[in-house]
């Protein structure tokens, strides 16, 4: 089973976004189940901090073995900061999705749009867990 | 009785790299707006080096060399390591993700049929078992050659990779394409490379090497046809690239051509 932890936003793309402790900012990365779908994660390919995405926008990529896929934004928002780590060890994704494999630190650019994300119920079932 | 899914097949005459992953790309935007699965059969002319999509090249291969040896080279849209495309068959699937399932199953099932078709023609190919050793980074695996080793699910001979394949996933479709061996070794790949060595070599297969023979003109295509639509449980139905498709991939292979594509990373 895929842990989805209760305190998380989530999109029907597999991203998650969590609050990072300020009013507005949250980090945002996979799930769970999306990394066990995907296999060993090698390279994250991320934005420059400052640049801005609108919602369901492609933020960049993540490859797993062989294969590309995109990574969506849950929000309108802006890149406070990339999580660098991942250059060296994008393995982290795989084992530490909620935690040290976040990808992104984001704020968000327009109110309201965390209502059209997914609780974790909401998700459990778009994943056939639940 | 559920209706047996038709699939379009695309035998194509050998291309240029920028022109065939421009085809595969104009394929994939085609799937991902509600057009039927394909399936496209190619090879290469000139040969050609590709690398992954993320693939550090930058500074790793020699483009001067490659051009005095006659090879092109391209960036493909997927992801992976370095491929040299000379003595090969290409096969490319453009798929909705909801059609064989995730971009795991889905590779699982082409590399079925795969193995399938190459049965066909008495060639014992077998999937790669799973991996204990996680894969490296793809900034530390780098220049490595695709064909260094057989990852896990990918066709083999024994532990020798056959077939190298490398997947894209957008908007809920998927692009895979792979590379069957038929002759030849895959060495320039290490010999277009730069810097301090020691670079990895291949350990691949191929059809010649396998089989004792090379495959008649056309065998190994009706191998393939065969094989995917018994394993998938699909009808092919073959026809031309279209217009709209051709002339959409002539602007997208403006991007393949370019150095800031190839040479992104």
């Amino acid at each position: 089973m895929a842990e989805i932890p209760g305190d998380l936003l989530y999109t029907e793309e597999h991203e998650y976004l969590k609050p990072a402790g300020e009013d507005g900012v949250y980090f945002v990365g996979i799930t769970d189940y999306a990394q066990g779908e995907l296999g060993d994660v090698v390279f994250v390919e991320l934005p420059d901090p400052g640049k801005k995405f609108g919602r369901m926008d492609v933020f960049g990529t993540v490859e797993a073995v062989k294969a590309v896929s995109d990574l969506f934004s849950p929000v309108s928002c802006e890149i406070l900061e990339v999580n660098a780590s991942l250059a060296d060890n994008p393995g982290v994704v795989n084992s530490d999705p909620y935690g040290a494999g976040w990808m992104v630190r984001v704020r968000a650019t327009t109110a309201g749009e965390l209502d059209q994300l997914l609780g974790a119920g909401e998700y459990g079932k778009h994943i056939g867990q639940g | 009785m559920q209706a047996t899914p038709v699939w379009r097949l695309l035998v194509d005459p050998p291309r240029e790299g920028a022109a065939n992953m421009a085809i595969d790309e104009a394929l994939f935007e085609g799937v991902q707006v509600g057009g039927r699965p394909v399936l496209r059969l190619y090879r290469w002319r000139p040969p050609c080096l590709s690398f992954g999509r993320n693939q550090p090249a930058r500074g790793r291969y020699d483009p001067g060399l490659a051009a005095a040896s006659g090879i092109a080279i391209v960036r493909r849209p997927t992801g992976g390591l370095a491929v040299l495309h000379d003595r090969e068959l290409t096969y490319a699937v453009a798929v909705g993700a909801g059609e064989i399932g995730g971009p795991r199953a889905t590779y699982l099932a082409l590399n079925r049929a795969l193995i399938r078709a190459l049965a066909r023609l008495g060639l014992p190919a077998s999937v790669a078992p799973p991996r204990s050793d996680r894969p490296l980074p793809l900034d530390r695996a780098g220049g490595h050659p695709c064909f260094a080793e057989a990852a896990s699910g990918e066709v083999a001979v024994g532990r020798r990779k056959l077939v190298g394949s490398a997947q894209r996933c957008e908007r809920r479709t998927l692009l895979q394409h792979g590379s069957i061996l038929l002759d030849g070794d895959q060495s320039a790949v290490t010999r277009l490379q730069t810097g301090p060595g020691p670079h990895p070599v291949s350990d691949s297969t191929t059809v010649r090497e396998a089989l004792g023979r090379l495959p008649a003109a056309g065998e190994l295509e009706a191998a393939i046809m065969a094989g995917f639509e018994q394993e998938l449980g699909i009808r092919l139905e073959e026809g031309p690239l279209l217009t709209a498709e051709a002339e959409r991939a002539a602007r997208i292979e403006e991007k393949y051509r370019s150095p800031e594509w190839t040479w992104r990373r």
